[in-house]
This record gives structure tokens, C-alpha cells and sequence, in this order.
């Protein structure tokens, strides 16, 4: 089945019913067999860790380990593996400190809990990705994007380690600062990172580069891509790819963005926006890298949350035109398989009033998109169910490819109706299909809707 | 390991249960590592559990028995207390303790009577209002009171993805439990405390005050960061006590209730 979608909450959690958003996913690229997963799921009996979603069957079944320390459950959390070695990295906002924490293991399918590698406060939104270098077990590199307030006004950075599967804390890991031009006092959220086999390593982030007077909340941003050449070494790394018109490190892909950045409310259906973006090489020449974020086109009076992919074939230099443009959509991110085929998944809000959906969608295409593949992946209502908290889906989903396969997810209603699933869905909870039920344990008692995470697996 | 009163092995762990072990060195849970001390349990009863946890009689949970407890044979019975590991078709957990006789399992809860009537429920009713006494005793002003203002406090210059959004609420007090502020007095008064009215996951369970509220407020005092906004803050889900808490407090010698 080249297809395939799963609910990812075990059957012994049936009777859960927590806003399990904001997903992330590793698959093992030595053994894609093993994948893992995260969400803003807490441990269902409060313990003092927080659960990890793992498979061993190449996502067809998961279960939850309570590995990651700091509390029954994270904020932001992210997850990569490396090339080799089957080691686990995440980075977290602890619950318990809301400081960054980069955690390893490496045995992510044990229940021995994760080592802590790092903890500093004043930080935002970790976002993991990793490679190995070298020949034979080589050495793993770890680059996490991360939103650091302790270099404020220039946040945007990258917490990396060259050599980070085995070393005591804090196995080489240090925070370099991305920014290199004056901003309005911090940068967005979402600094991504995505890293090549020969040492190319890109970093993209949000410069905030001034505030609007159209409202408190609204800011004018650049979208700017970085590029290291060796791996992010030396102290000044991440700066091999200049715009020409200043001559600074950080190519400004898009300028003078508008963007309301509703941390705290919710305009697109129950979600909020403001800071969506997402970045892919391809794993077969890493001068073709592609960059994919939102902003407001209609700006201050509009509504719309648009989201642009864009792709470079030199490195980052210059930017062909807009491969997608879509409306009203967040959550965007991309991934190229081993022959080039580009995968680009996002969740858009469609319909009017009350009939308005979250519709998740999967394109692919070989040709820059100049065709594509679309498959839908879910549909669900906007309003239900209600949220719980924000982010209602989550501030990000990902997708990864490894070999020719796409792995990816992302969260959604969880009620069991054929129609919100128009690829097909396998369930490991209880649910009654004919009444669109979910069910507890006892397969009898009825349980509500909420958000769950699924997993995407396209197989070509 | 010496002997643990219900209260302390309850207070030690996420779940306990009682249950009669049906294998040895065998899981459940695909994928869980087993040894010896690995063993299948058949529960008999559910004494401890949230209800997202289905532990109802008759299913099966696999242990990995504690290395400072003696290990246990087919047939036997017992009441484990333990942490959770795995959470797949079926549950595995951490055992952290361990009674042999029927102190709990005896005493299991009785849903449907509102006193506590076992020494399980006894002792879960205990750890909770230890948990509040302890919490009344860090904070700083504890006042019967209802809200009669609510307002935003502090737009910050450059909004973060989880910004508390402070507002403040303005209290109506009618007695004072513990502690004092200015415009308080025997009669009563008002008092304010700043909180977070964020709903961004990180700020999501700090208590949310609603006009005309009332009810035993735990009020904590401002640091630095928030002393210009209002004297005090609420900063905890148990911030808020229904009123009857009053006589708890009493009990324990706090402030001049």
C-alpha cells in the first residue's frame, strides 16, 4: 500500500481524551523500521517523565515509553536520529522548568530515561535535526534550531554538537547565533535546520524586522536562509551564504513580510499563527534546498495566513518562484526523497462558518512541482473539538524521507468517521466506525473526540 | 527495604493495584525486556488509577518487579504500587512497592459512597490535603473572597508564542485566613493579585479567575518582576479552595482562621 495512516494512541490508552498537538517525528534511516514520535501527550498517570511514541514495525502499531525527563509531559519537543548509530536526540522546553533541555538516548525503545545534555532558560520552540559524519560509526552531528532570548536582541541560533552520540554532557553542544543584522528586539519562533551528508548544514529563521502600527500584534519580517559549508564548525559558523544587497551573512529569501502573530488567540479556526516555516535539502545535491513559510499577503485588513514554497537549485543564492502558494494553511514542511521527489505536507482551513475544516494535505512531485500528486490525508471540522489549549494542532508537523519513503505527521480530530479520512486510517484505540464512536478499553463506554497525532507513511 | 505505610507507598507512586501474578519472566507489552523479575499480572482490582488508564479487573499488566522486593511466583497475590513504563496494547509499569496482605485491596474504594471509607481511600484523602496544608503554608494571604474586577495588566512590547498575559483580578474579601495586606482589615476589604490568562499550553492550568468567582483564594506574593502590577499573584492550580477548606486550616493552626 504506498499510502498508509495511523492513529498513533495505543489501544491501552483508548479512554484518553488530552489535546495530544504539535507532533514530531524520527525515523532511523539505518532501520526505518524504528520511528518516534512526540505530541504535547502527557503520561496518563502523572508520573515525573514524559511519554515518547515508539514503533518498531514501521508505524504501523505505537506505544508510549516514559523517557523524557522534566516533568509528566513537555512543551515544545522535537526528535532526530542520526545517520548511524541509532542514538535519539530531542530538544525540549521542559515542563517542570520550561528551560531548552537537549536530551539523547540511545536506545529510544527501552524505558531507561533520556540523559540530559543541556538546560538553559529564556528559550523557544527546539528544533532537531541530525546527521553522521565520516566513515564507519562516524560522528553525529546535531543541529537544533532554537528561539534563544539570552542573546536577545539577535535570537535566532543554533545549538549544535559535532560529536554529540557519546560524549558526556555536554557532548560539544553550543549555541551559535544565526542573526547577524539589527531586528526589532527578538526574531520568530521557528528556526529550521536541515542538514546534507557532505557538511552542507542550512538554517532558516524569521528576522523580525519591525513592528507595525496596525496592532501590538502585527510585525514586518524578513525570511532569511543561512548556509554552513563543514558541518557548522569553527565559532563564526553559518555564514557562507550573503545577500547581495548588504553583504551579511543570511539571504533574505522574502522581505517585508507582513505577519499577526496571535501567540496567545486563535483567528484560523481555533489555531493560532505567526510563525510557520520549514526547510528540506535534497539528500542527492545539497545545492537544491527548498524553504516553505507563511505570512498575511492581504496584510493588515486582510484574513488570509498564506503559505509560499520557494526552491533554490545554488545553494541558497537565489530563489526561483513561488512552486505553491496556498491560502489559508499553516504548518508547512517539506521533505526530498532519494531521487528528488519533493513532499510537501500542510494542514489548510477550507469552507465558511460552521462547515469550515482542517483539511491535511500531502503533494508530491518530481518536477519542482510543476505537477503534482495530491493525496488528503484528513478532514475534520474546525470546531470540534474544542480546544483545550494552544496551540490547538500544534505550531508544527513534520516530514522526513528516508531511501524513497515519506515519513511523516501530524494531529487532528480523532473521530472515527471513514470520510475524514479519504487515504484510508488504521485506528489502535477502540472506536465504533458505523456510529463514529470512540470507545474506552471496554470497547463499550463512549469517550470524546480530541486531537490525536497520526502518522503518514507514502511508500512510492 | 523496611516496611511503607499505605499513605507513603500511595504517595510514591503513579498507580497501584491488586492483582494475581500469572507468569513469570514474560511480557505483555511487545518489546518490553524481560528477566526474572519481569512477571504478568492478572488485576483484581483497580485501587489507584486515572480513568484514561483502564486497569478494570481481569486485564493483564506486566511488572517489572522491584530489585529490593522479593520476587513472587505464579499464583500469588499482591498489591503493587509503581510508576508507569510502556503503554502499548496492553501496560507495563514500574513497581515501586508492594504490600502481601490484604491492607488495601481491603479497603479498596467504594464509588459509590461520598465518605472515605477504606484505608485506600483514607490515605489518598490524606495525601491531597497534605498536599493543600503544604500549599497553604507557602502562601503568603489566604482570603475567603469572590472577584469583582478583572482586567488586562501588561501588553508585553514584543509578543512571545507563550507570553502569560497578565491581567489582574480585584478580590472582595470577607475574611482573612492568613496573612495581612493593606486595605485589609477585621472586616474584611480588597486585595488584587496578578495572573496568567494565557491559554498557550505552558500557562494553561494556572488558575483563571472568573467575574463573581468565589471561594478560599491562595495568594502568593509578587517578586520584582510583577510587584507594580499588583501585590500578590496566583500561581498555582490549587490556588483556589472551595471554602469549606476553612476548617483545614483551623485543624492545622494556620493563620487566624
Amino acid at each position: 500500500m504506498p499510502l498508509t495512516v495511523v492513529n498513533m494512541i495505543p489501544k491501552s490508552l483508548s479512554g484518553e481524551t488530552q489535546q495530544d498537538s504539535e507532533p514530531n517525528i524520527a525515523v532511523n534511516p539505518e532501520n526505518p523500521l524504528q520511528i518516534v514520535g512526540s505530541a504535547f501527550t502527557p503520561d496518563p498517570l502523572n508520573g515525573n517523565r514524559a511519554p515518547i511514541f515508539v514503533s518498531t514495525d514501521g508505524g504501523m502499531s505505537w506505544s508510549l515509553r516514559t523517557i523524557v525527563p522534566g516533568g509528566p509531559a513537555t512543551r515544545d519537543i522535537s526528535v532526530a536520529f542520526a545517520d548511524r548509530g541509532g542514538a535519539l536526540y530531542a530538544g525540549t522546553l521542559s515542563f517542570s522548568t520550561v528551560a531548552l533541555n537537549v536530551l539523547r538516548t540511545r536506545n529510544p525503545f527501552a524505558v531507561t530515561p533520556m540523559t540530559l545534555l543541556d538546560d538553559r532558560g529564556d528559550e523557544d520552540q527546539p528544533w532537531v535535526s541530525a546527521a553522521t559524519a565520516g566513515t564507519g560509526a562516524g560522528k553525529d552531528r546535531v543541529y537544533i534550531g532554537h528561539n534563544n532570548f539570552n542573546t536577545s536582541p539577535r535570537t535566532a541560533s543554533v545549538e549544535l554538537s559535532r560529536d554529540a552520540r557519546t560524549a558526556p554532557a555536554p557532548a560539544g553542544f553550543v549555541s551559535r547565533v544565526l542573526e547577524r543584522r539589527s531586528n526589532v528586539g527578538q526574531d520568530g519562533p521557528p528556526i529550521r535546520t536541515a542538514v546534507h551528508p557532505d557538511g552542507t548544514v542550512y538554517a532558516a529563521f524569521h528576522r523580525w524586522v519591525s513592528s507595525l502600527p496596525s496592532g501590538p500584534l502585527d510585525f514586518s519580517i524578513d525570511v532569511v536562509m543561512t548556509r554552513d559549508d563543514n558541518w557548522g564548525g569553527g565559532s563564526t559558523p553559518f555564514r557562507a551564504l550573503t545577500d547581495p544587497s548588504d553583504n551579511r551573512a543570511g539571504r533574505r529569501v522574502a522581505r517585508n513580510r507582513f505577519i499577526r502573530f496571535t501567540g496567545s488567540t486563535g483567528p484560523l479556526g481555533q489555531e493560532r499563527i505567526g510563525a510557520d516555516l520549514a526547510v528540506a535539502v535534497d539528500p542527492s545535491d545539497s545545492d537544491k534546498v527548498w524553504l516553505a513559510w507563511c505570512d498575511r499577503v492581504g496584510g493588515a485588513t486582510s484574513t488570509d495566513w498564506t503559505v509560499h514554497l520557494r526552491r533554490s537549485t545554488n545553494r541558497g543564492q537565489t530563489w526561483g518562484t513561488e512552486r505553491r502558494k496556498v491560502t489559508n494553511a499553516k504548518n508547512p514542511t517539506i521533505a526530498v526523497n532519494a531521487h528528488g521527489v519533493t513532499g510537501f505536507m500542510f494542514q489548510q482551513l477550507r469552507g465558511t462558518g460552521a462547515a469550515r475544516r482542517w483539511v491535511t494535505v500531502l503533494e508530491l512531485s518530481g518536477d519542482a512541482f510543476r505537477t503534482r500528486t495530491r493525496h488528503v490525508l484528513h478532514t475534520a471540522l474546525a470546531s470540534d473539538p474544542p480546544r483545550q489549549f494552544l496551540p490547538y494542532l500544534g505550531d508544527y508537523i513534520r516530514l522526513l524521507a528516508v531511501g524513497d519513503d515519506f515519513y511523516g505527521v501530524f494531529s487532528g480530530s480523532n473521530l472515527p468517521d471513514a470520510a475524514n479520512f479519504p487515504s484510508g486510517v488504521t485506528y489502535q484505540r477502540n472506536a465504533n466506525w458505523n456510529t463514529h464512536t470512540l470507545l474506552r478499553a471496554d470497547n463499550s463506554t463512549p469517550v470524546q473526540v480530541s486531537v490525536d497525532p497520526f502518522f503518514v507513511h507514502h511508500s512510492p | 527495604m523496611a516496611d511503607r505505610s499505605l499513605k507513603d507507598l500511595i504517595g510514591s507512586s503513579q498507580v497501584a493495584f491488586a492483582a494475581t501474578v500469572q507468569a513469570i519472566g514474560q511480557s505483555s507489552v511487545p518489546g518490553v525486556a524481560v528477566d526474572d523479575r519481569t512477571v504478568v499480572v492478572r488485576v483484581d482490582q483497580a485501587l489507584n488509577a486515572p480513568p484514561e488508564v483502564e486497569l478494570g479487573a481481569g486485564s493483564q499488566v506486566t511488572v517489572q518487579l522491584s530489585g529490593d522486593l522479593p520476587k513472587l511466583k505464579v499464583g500469588d497475590q499482591a498489591t503493587f504500587f509503581a510508576d508507569p513504563a510502556v503503554y502499548g496494547d496492553g501496560i507495563a509499569v514500574s513497581e515501586v512497592g508492594r504490600l502481601r496482605d490484604d491492607t488495601a485491596a481491603a479497603g479498596a474504594r467504594a464509588a459509590s459512597l461520598e465518605e472515605p471509607s477504606s484505608n485506600m481511600e483514607q490515605a489518598l484523602a490524606e495525601i491531597e490535603q497534605d498536599s493543600f496544608i503544604t500549599h497553604a503554608e507557602e502562601a503568603d494571604l489566604i482570603v475567603r473572597a469572590r472577584v469583582v474586577r478583572l482586567e488586562e495588566a501588561q501588553t508585553p512590547e514584543l509578543a512571545r508564542e507563550h507570553d502569560p498575559l497578565w491581567w489582574v483580578a480585584t478580590f472582595e474579601v470577607d475574611l482573612v485566613a492568613k496573612g495581612d495586606a493593606p486595605g485589609l482589615g477585621e472586616g474584611g476589604g480588597s486585595v488584587s493579585a496578578v495572573y496568567a490568562n494565557s491559554i498557550d499550553i505552558q500557562w494553561r492550568k494556572w488558575p483563571k479567575p472568573k467575574a463573581g468567582q468565589g471561594g478560599l483564594w491562595l495568594l502568593h506574593k509578587t517578586g520584582e518582576e510583577l510587584a507594580a502590577l499588583a501585590p500578590f499573584q496566583l500561581l498555582h492550580p490549587e490556588d483556589l479552595q472551595p471554602s469549606t477548606q476553612l476548617d483545614a486550616l483551623r485543624e492545622h493552626g494556620i493563620g487566624d482562621a
